[in-house]
């Protein structure tokens, strides 16, 4: 696969932790805080971030996001061609959408 | 400024230039033009100072700067070696450019940013510490960061290759200071960085190479510097902050050593309120920073003043409890024998015991220690170390009892009564025992220590008087026990306070220290207003630049001067700030006779208050001596020149653009930041118009950011989109299967009223031609009916297995979307009713195509139920025209083979999906498990009585009821089965069994049609029953699956009553099957146009179906059996003309099965709330406009179902679903038929059976009813009123969405006003058509039809009347479609 051109799992980590940051948020939320002495301690480092991803992982996903991407792109971009347009609106994806994502 | 600095600065170059050149010809001869040039901008900026701070004669800055150098020339020769200070320094300097490239266009000037108000103070600051190492003494939050920033800028700008330092003695300091230096100037984020023992020591040298702005600790500075990766040839500022702790070996003091080791050139800025309390500590600070300037500020400097924000220094003095009195006596009797046992050994600890402190004990065991006394003998040694030890302690405790109150205390003296040595001296010591017993008592009563208690009083009263959103408090204690017991009383007050620790890292015993990660998250915290209350330890003193802090509570007054003032400068950094100390005060009037002790804890107090009074004088000495800028008091040291002498850099105040600085992530490294800004600057316009066009970044409308839609383009979801590389998985196919089923299914009828070319044309060819030959064939069928029912039976078992692949096919469909079913539901009862005739023709090779088509896919299914539409309306017109069909739709031969395979499937499944639909859910299982419960009769009875269930049960009560139906109707099926039914039963169940019980529609089917076959033939038995039933038969058979079901139910009412009524009651079944399946199929199609059309253009869409989908399957197959029980109210209404007959009939009927009866009475009333339960489900799309509409036709329909109701028990039973439905008709058909009416109704239905197998064929091409219906006649007229009850339903429907729907209005408009009209005429023609498709039915259909005619044209009119009144306005759309109904009619006619 093109291996160069894929996304940089990096950035793909800081995006899965930026989700997993917002996720563990939201728990957070729902869980009220029980005590003072815990947020004295106030150890946010393990608490905000509790999904880890290994390197090959994360390689993987960016791999599954990058073909994932571009197939949705190729597919919303048939569309627009088909329609004349030239760039690809929230619509032509929307009229993709569903196939592909069961696809993926 | 500028402006007063000018001609300061002319006098002052006088008296400077003769300083300069002195210094200038002792230092370099050579250099002398260039220095006389240099000179005057720094002693420009020395006499600025002078001047501007008005604290310096000129004699003494005179002096000073003579000082400098005569300083530097004496003590360059002590320290040349070592500091690289004097002359060759300068020469070194002149030619320091080959160390530190300097940028010769900066360096002629220095920046000093205005974008803050300009401090006079600040600005003289800066100008010496650009040009002389030099120590800042200021204030708190007076800026010091601020000089800091500028020097490092000025620096960062002068020397492009110049690597600067910024230490601070702790990690959240240090990233403080980076934000605010990137907030007072425009350092590029990218060259700065903050370095702590964090950072990866790998990293940490790569940093030191890339960046050029360190924020560092000083741990790691010395750290980096010894193992050398710390750039220190590149150095050239060093800024520290805090720099009061540089002394001993700290490693502030490290670093400048090693820095002056290393001869590196270096501009030392050290920052700090608090220089030292003692001259010789701020000396020690000078030396150990080479400091050769000292500017000191103090908050009543002229200059500063207007900077100090008011700070109000309260002391509150506690009253200290007698409780606590009486401990600290008891302790000091402790105590006292202790010290006098130390004093026997000589040693001098001759104080008084109540005014030692630990300290005091402290220095007097070192002393011992050092030199113990001659005279004492070793073994005493360790006796008096022992002693001094329990003093400690004890003095401790008592300390601890002065300060923190007496449970702190208390957990003291536990504790170190549980160690050894303590344990040992005073474990037996009574009165130490005494005085625990006694703090024990305090403590468990939980009497809170008065300090405590005043803290919250405080605290209380403080945000009540402000936000506590707003205001920040800090409260400092000396230890951490009595943090936490601050922290644990604060709880108290968590509506207001929201209270946390901030502590040093050092884990101790009881309490675990705080990580510098910690530390900072609660100092974050703490900023954002999470925590408002911060309890801290000292490591809270420092340089926490918190501005919102206005209040502080010092817990512990006794501490020094030094620390007092940065405990104070925590406050007031912005507005007004309390600066609270909280001293413990003893009651002065405990008694009389501890008035000793009292003055001597007063001395206690008193040296508290005064150690606190005499550190502050001494601080004001200090502050004398710093007045002066030190000159005096202080020796400096030589700083080395950075800047050459060539360059005379001069002020220009500049307004600096200050880019937002962006924090840096806690874990990322320093990718982060660049990243964020980057790709803020890389998006074109347009790229972020569009990603603020589908994304909001503001916090809470983050939740209306664009989302793409799944449903917005179903149409699209039909078929496989094209694909890149990705090919479509099998989920996809099933999706697309299920859509295009979905949206197919209404394209054929919706083609039909959408006007498509070529199917609507066809099906009007179809109609048209089929109206003539379907009678025809139907008649040519009922004649070969009974071989293709017998080929049928014996394709039956064949089919079986293929129906059942195709069930499960449709389960599975079903399963992943319930109006798959639905839709196949509909589909195939359309096929069915279709099919039926279709079947009757081509059943055997529809069995075997269907199975491949079956394999072939679920899309064939769909495809094919399009095709099959087609070609079932085909094959329903008739026979010859399948083949035209097929022509037509290449693929529809094959398709209608398995249309028609699936036509009786279809219609089985129908059945099932009606049993299924009112299952629901369990579908399959329902199905697969139905057989065993239901086994033969049971199952049509079931389905049947699961109808009539359903229908009295509200749509929404759906599947519980209906199943709960189903288990009560089942016994009176089973009474049915066993009154006439049983008989049948055996076979049917046999048959069911046979061909696996698995599918109970299969069974069903199967055993209508071997029961219809078994009817016929038992039927055939009986003379007229027999034609009849033969006839009827074909006609069932024609009528294909559900005609067999209705054969069934038929065939059990034959049994039951005369064969008369089988017929009839087949007859009716069959045209209740074919109206009924045909209009629900119609019915369900015009829904889905409806819902088509209300949603979009597009009729082929079953999006609307989908959103509908539980409520619009069940809507259809309700409509379906709506219109069934419309048309068999409109049946029980003409026969209902003798209803009291009919109800006795039917109650003699309901002899048979009394319970029946009885469960029908229920159902009827039922039935009708049912029913319309169950139109205002279907309808609840249309919802309002349905119920609007609805009305009037509820009415009409409910008018219908009282006269049905007498009759219709049983209708309501047939109604529910088609099938099912038949064979309750046929019941009421039968009880009809029973009565004298019933013989009448028979033939009618017979006709009607014809009739509408014709219409039905018609309606289903024209899918516009109405014609058949008219067509019918008198079984028209009731069909007709079925079909106008369903019409009007929906016309209700129609009206509701009111624009597709026209047509479907139309039709009934046309049906209600043809059928008014015509009624008669039709009905009469009706009878003769019907009355040619079958012979026998022909007498029966005109006795039926004379006396029915005349009661159904009455109600036809009634109704008539009322649906185009209702209609009215409808009718005008449906105009146009009334030409198309009227060939209809015509044919139908």
């Amino acid at each position: 696969m093109e291996k160069e051109n894929t996304f940089d799992p990096d950035l793909v980590h800081e995006i899965f932790k930026l989700v997993w940051k917002r996720k563990a948020a939201e728990r957070g939320k729902n869980e009220l805080s029980e005590n003072m002495d815990n947020e004295v301690g106030a150890s946010s480092s393990r608490r905000s971030r509790p999904t880890f991803a290994n390197a090959n992982a994360l390689k993987l996903s960016s791999e599954f996001l990058r073909i994932f991407i571009a197939e949705a792109i190729q597919r919303a971009a048939t569309i627009a061609e088909a329609e004349g347009s030239i760039t690809i609106e929230a619509t032509h994806l929307e009229r993709i959408l569903p196939q592909l994502l069961l696809d993926f | 400024m500028a402006s007063s600095s000018t001609p300061l600065h002319i006098r002052d170059d006088d008296d400077d230039e003769f300083d300069w050149d002195l210094a200038v010809k002792e230092i370099d001869g050579a250099l002398e033009a260039t220095a006389i040039s240099n000179r005057p901008s720094s002693s420009s900026n020395s006499n600025h100072q002078i001047k501007e701070t008005h604290k310096y004669p000129f004699a003494s800055s005179r002096q000073s700067t003579l000082d400098k150098f005569i300083q530097n020339s004496t003590k360059n020769a002590e320290k040349s070696s070592r500091n690289g200070f004097g002359e060759k320094n300068e020469n070194d300097e002149s030619c320091g450019p080959s160390y530190v490239k300097i940028d010769p266009d900066a360096a002629k000037t220095w920046i000093f940013p205005v974008n803050f108000d300009r401090r006079d103070y600040q600005f003289s600051i800066i100008r010496t510490a650009l040009f002389s190492n030099t120590l800042v003494t200021l204030p708190t939050g007076l800026g010091k960061t601020f000089i800091a920033a500028v020097v490092i800028y000025n620096y960062f700008r002068w020397f492009p290759e110049g690597k600067i330092v910024f230490a601070a003695p702790s990690r959240p300091l240090v990233l403080q200071q980076v934000e605010a230096l990137h907030k007072f100037v425009d350092i590029p984020q990218e060259c700065t960085i903050d370095l702590t023992g964090q950072t990866n020591p790998l990293r940490r040298a790569s940093l030191w190479k890339e960046r050029r702005v360190f924020f560092v600790t000083p741990q790691v500075l010395e750290k980096d510097i010894h193992s050398g990766i710390c750039f220190t040839k590149h150095l050239v500022c060093l800024v520290i902050d805090e720099a009061h702790h540089a002394s001993g070996n700290y490693s502030y003091c490290v670093v400048v050593r090693e820095l002056m080791s290393f001869r590196v050139q270096v501009r030392i800025l050290a920052l700090t309120a608090t220089p030292g309390s003692k001259r010789q500590a701020v000396q020690k600070v000078i030396d150990n920073l080479q400091i050769s300037t000292l500017e000191y500020r103090n908050e009543t400097d002229p200059d500063v003043l207007p900077y100090v924000h008011a700070r109000k220094i309260e002391q509150i003095t506690v009253p200290m409890g007698q409780e606590a009195v009486e401990v600290g006596e008891l302790l000091f009797e402790v105590i006292d024998p202790l010290v006098t046992r130390l004093r026997a050994y000589g040693l001098a600890v001759n104080r008084d015991p109540r005014t030692l402190s630990p300290h005091l004990i402290l220095d007097s065991r070192s002393r011992f220690r050092e030199a113990p006394p001659q005279n004492l003998p070793q073994v005493k040694f360790q006796e008096i170390d022992g002693l001094y030890g329990v003093l400690i302690t004890l003095s401790h405790i008592v300390k601890l009892l002065s300060s923190h109150g007496i449970k702190s205390a208390f957990e003291m003296l536990e504790e170190k009564l549980q160690s050894k040595l303590f344990g040992r001296l005073m474990g037996r010591n009574e009165i130490l025992l005494k005085a625990k017993r006694l703090m024990q008592q305090v403590v468990s009563h939980g009497a809170p220590s008065p300090k405590l208690s005043k803290t919250l009083e405080i605290l209380n009263d403080h945000f009540k008087t402000s936000d506590p959103k707003k205001s920040r408090v800090i409260i400092f204690s000396n230890f951490r026990q009595s943090v936490s017991d601050i922290l644990l009383s604060l709880r108290s007050l968590t509506d207001l306070v929201k209270a946390t620790e901030f502590i040093g890292q050092s884990s101790g015993k009881t309490s675990k220290g705080q990580s510098q990660k910690n530390q900072q998250a609660v100092l974050e915290k703490f900023r954002t207003g999470e925590y408002n209350v911060i309890v801290a330890t000292s490591i809270g003193e420092e340089g926490l630049d918190i501005m919102e802090v206005d209040l502080v509570i010092c817990f512990d007054a006794n501490i020094s001067p030094l620390r007092m003032i940065q405990r104070m400068g925590r406050t007031g950094r912005k507005h007004e700030g309390r600066f609270l100390a909280l001293k413990l005060f003893l009651n002065v009037f405990i008694s009389i006779d501890f008035l000793n002790e009292v003055l001597l804890v007063l001395a206690y107090e008193g040296r508290e208050l005064k150690g606190y009074l005499q550190k502050q004088t001494s601080g004001k000495t200090i502050i004398k001596d710093m007045r002066n800028g030190g000159m005096n008091s202080f020796s400096f040291h030589s700083s080395p020149r950075m800047i050459p002498h060539n360059f005379k850099p001069e002020v220009q105040f500049l307004k600096l653009s200050i880019p937002q600085f962006v924090p840096r992530g806690k874990n990322t490294k320093d990718v982060h930041p660049i990243q964020v800004s980057a790709f803020q600057n890389k998006l074109s316009d347009e790229e972020a118009s569009l990603l603020a066009k589908y994304f909001k970044f503001t916090g809470e409308e983050a939740q209306d950011a664009w989302r793409p839609s799944l449903i917005a383009f179903r149409h699209s979801q039909a078929f496989p989109s094209k694909v890149h590389r990705v090919v479509h998985s099998f989920r996809t196919g099933m999706l697309i299967d299920a859509m295009q089923n979905l949206q197919e299914m209404p394209v054929p009828r919706d083609v039909k009223p959408s006007n498509d070319e070529d199917e609507t044309s066809e099906n009007l060819s179809m109609e048209v031609d089929g109206t003539g030959p379907c009678e025809e064939n139907l008649k040519g069928c009922s004649t070969e009916d009974d071989c293709k029912t017998e080929k049928i039976n014996d394709s039956i078992p064949v089919e079986m297995p293929s129906n059942r692949k195709t069930l499960f096919l449709d389960i599975f469909q079903g399963e992943n979307s319930h109006a798959h079913d639905f839709l196949f539901g509909s589909e195939f009862v359309s096929v069915d009713d279709q099919g039926r005739v279709i079947i009757s023709s081509l059943a055997q090779l529809s069995l075997k195509e269907t199975l491949v088509s079956k394999f072939t896919s679920t899309r064939l299914f769909e495809k094919f139920s399009l095709p099959e539409k087609d070609s079932l309306h085909g094959n329903v017109s008739a026979n010859e025209l399948e083949e035209k069909t097929d022509g037509v739709k290449g693929v529809s031969s094959t398709q209608a083979g398995t249309t028609e395979k699936f036509n009786p499937e279809a219609s089985k499944i129908c059945v099932s999906n009606a049993k299924q639909h009112n299952k629901i859910i369990d579908l399959c299982e329902r199905n697969f498990g139905s057989p065993d419960h239901r086994v033969k009769p049971e199952g049509n009875s079931m389905g049947e009585s699961l109808e009539v269930q359903i229908l009295g049960t509200p749509i929404g009560a759906d599947e519980p009821d209906k199943n709960f139906g189903e288990m009560e109707l089942s016994p009176r099926l089973t009474n049915f089965i066993n009154s006439g039914f049983v008989p049948e039963s055996p076979t049917n169940g046999a048959v069911s069994k046979d061909k696996g019980v698995q599918f109970m529609v299969r069974a069903i089917f199967s055993t209508p049609k071997e029961t219809s076959e078994q009817n016929e033939k038992t039927v055939g038995g009986s003379s007229t029953c027999g034609k009849y039933n033969e006839m009827s038969t074909p006609i069932q058979n024609i009528d294909s699956n559900e005609p067999r079901s209705c054969k069934y139910t038929s065939v059990i009412v034959e049994d039951n009553q005369t064969p008369m009524a089988k017929l009839s009651g087949k007859s009716c079944s069959e045209d209740w099957q074919l109206g009924s399946t045909d209009k629900s199929d119609s019915i369900g199609k015009k829904r889905k146009f409806r819902r088509l059309l209300k949603h979009g253009d597009l009729p082929r869409r079953k999006p609307t179906d989908k959103l509908n989908t539980g409520t619009s399957r069940k809507g259809t197959a309700l409509s379906g059996t709506v219109s069934h029980t419309g048309f068999k109210h409109g049946r029980a209404i003409g026969e209902k003309r003798q209803p009291n007959i009919v109800t006795d009939f039917i109650e003699e009927e309901a002899e048979v099965s009394s319970e029946v009866s009885v469960s029908d009475d229920e159902e009827d009333n039922q039935d009708f709330s049912s029913y319309d339960n169950s139109f205002i489900d279907d309808r609840i799309n249309p919802t309002a406009a349905d119920s609007q509409g609805e009305a009037g036709e509820v009415d009409m329909i409910a008018i219908y179902r009282r006269s049905l109701l007498t009759q219709s028990t049983i209708p309501n039973l047939s109604t529910d679903y088609s099938p099912d439905s038949e064979v309750p008709i046929s019941r009421a058909d039968e009880s009809k038929s029973s009565s004298g009416t019933a013989d009448h109704h028979t033939p009618q239905t017979d006709p009607k059976s014809v009739t509408r197998n014709n219409s039905s064929v018609q309606q289903s091409i024209n899918r516009v009813s109405p014609e058949a219906m008219p067509c019918s006649t008198s079984c028209s007229l009731r069909e007709n009123k079925g079909n106008l009850e369903s019409r009007k339903r929906k016309l209700s429907y129609y009206q509701a969405t009111s624009l597709p729907i026209l047509n479907l209005q139309n039709e009934f408009t046309c049906h209600s006003e043809t059928a008014g009209e015509n009624m008669h005429l039709l009905e009469e023609a009706a009878e003769n058509v019907g009355g040619d498709p079958f012979d026998d039915d022909l007498f029966y259909q005109s006795i039926d039809f004379d006396a029915i005619e005349e009661e159904a044209a009455r109600m036809l009119r009634n109704k008539s009347q009322s649906l185009v009144k209702n209609t009215v306005t409808s009718i005008p759309i449906t105009h146009i479609p009334d030409g198309v109904d009227a060939p209809s009619f015509d044919l139908g006619v």
